[in-house]
């Protein structure tokens, strides 16, 4: 399943992603493709955050 | 390899062990909740272990399924032995730990298979069966899936898309939340526009708009304060004392308005006048007090005036009580003699009463007197009786008046009492008045006159003081206001650079890091879009490819066990899905027509057998097991379908079990060699009360 998924993905990251959701599905079924995708949002939305709070500060707080 | 004996223990619905031999055609006969599906189910679990239990299987049913029966301590345990003498044994140790061993073959073709694919080649559950003869197409879908084995990949998408949701809402929320920030930013840059030129107008009077400006404003209000202090003779405090132009605007203005509020208090000529302002209010206190006493003084005498005016002086009250006495014990006396003279005449009375009456010699008059008793009587009423009633009352009057002389006497005493305290407590602030002005009053002076003229000394003293504290204090004003420019000098300053940083903002990296993790989160969410997508299209890919490769044998079967007179040839198509994306089945005739609307629940019944049969022609398990194949089925279906399997047994074993008299008639009639278990009433003791036929 997990090289007939990947056939009809676009490009490395994509397959990169999926080969990574397959891994926590084999390893973790359902909780383990949540909690990937989980992970990466919420990083990447700390990150944003955090930039959101320098520009904040930039302009003296109260943005 | 085919299975040659099956033991069972403690595995679901069997509680003591339980052997089986197994035929080329093994059937299992009985009605429902029997054991004949954990017979099966044991099969299973002892190959593939907790690969077949839970939600991640992608079956409904197993999400719950419990492996160890709850009437027995002891673990579960299955061991398959096949034909080949290799045998598979599999113990349930706890929720996450069996200890199993396999043996090389079956090993091998467990690696090489799925799970998935023994579910779709080997073993024919009865919930497939069920799903496909759903009338509802999305279920049926399910179902066409779960019989191709595609219930990995539904399950995986499915898990993903719940995912999706929430990381959509993520990125909704992502990008308000920058299309807000962008409006605050142009709102704040508004505001300050407004504030900016709002305190130019109030700077009218500053010459320059710049740090330089301010330094200058900051140096001068330093140095004409230092000199203000030294005019009034006094000592910075040490903040100031340290304080330099080049500290922070905002510290340096709150060290020289505290130094300002300092000066206000502590300048001599303040505390001067605090000192006077003091004095001043506790003469007038003393004052106050020293004629409130006074006046009390006054109208005690002229009350005790009164009092004597009304009712005499001490003197006098007193004789008049003396006078009362005299008239009392003279009345008292007399009431003495004439009770005396009663008490004798009413001895007589009694006396006559008791002796007779005929003695009528009066013996207070001496005369002879007829009926004596009652004259006597009548004497001693008009005489004594009478009398001694007229000197109590005489006696009461004088008594009384005594008691009233003798309160006045008391009041007299009482007010007298008064006007002495009071007359004490006027020495007594006299002597404070004194006190507070260091001299002594003469009883010839008035203190209200001395006071008076002393506080008119204060006044003139304090009018002379108060221009010059006007004076200083306006000089502090003055500093005051100069701080006003200087920090409304700063915050113009402030602002006009918050507002340059603001229109700047989108130049910085702060701001490019920022809307690129925005990007980021937009393209994870993109990525696991394609992925799903990916999914569904490698699920139609997979489920187009098995559909093709057994497509004529489906035909075959289906045919042979409907007969169908409508339709000669029968196709499965597998579609994209319009609404979902994934796969849609649909059943067409050899025209191309769909032909679910003249399809029984029979047909529907015989087509998922057909696919089943037609897959595990492929599959290299030497065994198939089908539970329950019949549900819909009419009596010639069963009869076909019977005929079909015997093709089947040709190249498998086939393990069936099944509740339907009926088909279990037809499949005695298999040509192979049969095992047949009836499997009786279940009970939690004993498990499956089994009979072998």
């Amino acid at each position: 399943m997990k090289d007939r998924v990947k056939k009809f993905l676009n490009n490395e990251e994509e397959k990169m992603l999926w080969e990574e959701l397959f891994n926590a599905f084999q390893e973790r079924g359902k909780d383990g493709i949540m909690s990937v995708i989980k992970e990466k949002a919420e990083s990447i939305k700390k990150e944003f955050d955090d930039y959101k709070k320098k520009v904040s500060e930039k302009l003296g707080g109260g943005v | 390899m085919k299975i040659k004996t099956l033991k069972v223990k403690g595995f679901r619905g069997f509680t003591k062990e339980k052997e089986f031999d197994f035929a080329p055609v093994t059937i299992l006969f009985g009605p429902n909740g029997t054991g004949k599906s954990s017979t099966l189910n044991a099969i299973e679990w002892c190959l593939w272990g907790r690969k077949c239990v839970g939600k991640d299987t992608g079956i409904r049913e197993r999400i719950d399924w419990e492996i160890k029966n709850r009437n027995t301590s002891e673990n579960p345990s299955v061991e398959i032995v096949f034909d080949n003498g290799e045998k598979s044994w599999r113990e349930y140790i706890s929720e996450r730990k069996d200890d199993a061993q396999m043996g090389e073959t079956i090993s091998g073709l467990l690696n090489k298979y799925s799970f998935n694919d023994f579910f779709v080649g080997v073993y024919q559950h009865q919930e497939v069966i069920r799903a496909i003869l759903t009338q509802e197409p999305k279920d049926r879908n399910e179902g066409f899936d779960r019989l191709l084995g595609l219930s990995e990949y539904r399950n995986i998408s499915n898990i993903i898309n719940e995912t999706i949701k929430k990381l959509e809402e993520l990125c909704k929320k992502t990008e308000t939340e920058i299309s807000e920030f962008k409006n605050n930013i142009k709102g704040k840059i508004d505001v300050w526009t407004a504030e900016i030129e709002k305190l130019g107008q109030d700077l009218k009077d500053v010459k320059d708009f710049n740090k330089e400006e301010e330094e200058k404003y900051k140096k001068e209000i330093l140095a004409d304060l230092k000199e203000f202090i030294e005019k009034l003779s006094l000592q910075p405090s040490d903040e100031f004392k340290k304080l330099q132009c080049d500290e922070k605007t905002e510290r340096f203005l709150k060290v020289i308005k505290s130094e300002i509020t300092r000066l206000r208090s502590e300048m001599p000529d303040v505390k001067k006048q605090n000192e006077l302002f003091q004095r001043q209010s506790k003469l007038n206190r003393l004052l106050q007090e020293y004629k409130v006493v006074k006046g009390a003084l006054k109208d005690k005498d002229e009350r005790l005036k009164q009092f004597i005016k009304g009712n005499g002086s001490r003197n006098e009250i007193e004789n008049r009580i003396n006078k009362l006495n005299e008239e009392i014990s003279k009345i008292e006396k007399e009431k003495e003699q004439k009770s005396l003279q009663g008490s004798i005449i009413e001895k007589a009375i009694e006396y006559l009463k008791k002796e007779g009456i005929d003695k009528n010699i009066c013996p207070v008059c001496g005369k002879e007197t007829k009926d004596l008793l009652e004259h006597l009587k009548k004497e001693w009423e008009k005489k004594y009786k009478l009398q001694l009633e007229e000197l109590n009352k005489q006696l009461e009057y004088f008594k009384n008046e005594r008691k009233n002389a003798e309160k006045l006497i008391k009041k007299l005493e009482e007010m007298e009492e008064d006007k002495k305290r009071i007359n004490e407590n006027l020495k007594e602030k006299i002597k404070s008045i004194g006190v507070e002005l260091k001299r002594e009053i003469k009883e010839d002076e008035d203190p209200v006159v001395i006071l008076n003229r002393e506080l008119e000394a204060i006044k003139e003293n304090l009018e002379k003081l108060s221009k010059d504290v006007e004076q200083k204090q306006k000089e502090l004003t003055s500093f005051e206001e100069k701080l006003v420019i200087i920090d409304k000098l700063r915050e113009y300053l402030e602002k006009i650079e918050l507002r340059e940083r603001a229109r700047e903002i989108e130049k910085t990296d702060e701001w490019k890091k920022m809307l690129e993790k925005e990007r980021e989160l937009t393209k994870l969410r993109d990525k696991i879009f394609s992925i799903i997508s990916a999914i569904k299209k490698a699920s139609q890919e997979v489920a187009k490819t098995k559909i093709e490769n057994a497509r004529e044998r489906i035909n075959e079967y289906f045919k042979k066990i409907t007969n169908h007179p409508q339709i000669k040839n029968l196709k499965l198509e597998v579609e994209k899905d319009s609404r979902t994306g994934g796969n849609n089945y649909e059943i067409k005739d050899e025209d191309g027509n769909s032909v679910i609307p003249i399809l029984s629940q029979g047909n529907l019944n015989a087509l998922a057998l057909s696919i089943f049969l037609a897959l595990c022609e492929n599959m290299p398990f030497d065994f198939i097991m089908l539970d329950d194949p019949s549900q819909s089925l009419s009596s010639n279906e069963k009869k076909n379908f019977v005929e079909v399997l015997n093709n089947i047994t040709e190249k498998k074993q086939v393990i069936i079990s099944t509740m339907d008299s009926e088909l279990f008639e037809y499949l005695k009639n298999l040509y192979k060699q049969k095992k047949i278990y009836k499997f009786k009433e279940w009970n939690p003791q004993d498990g499956p009360n089994l009979e072998e036929e």
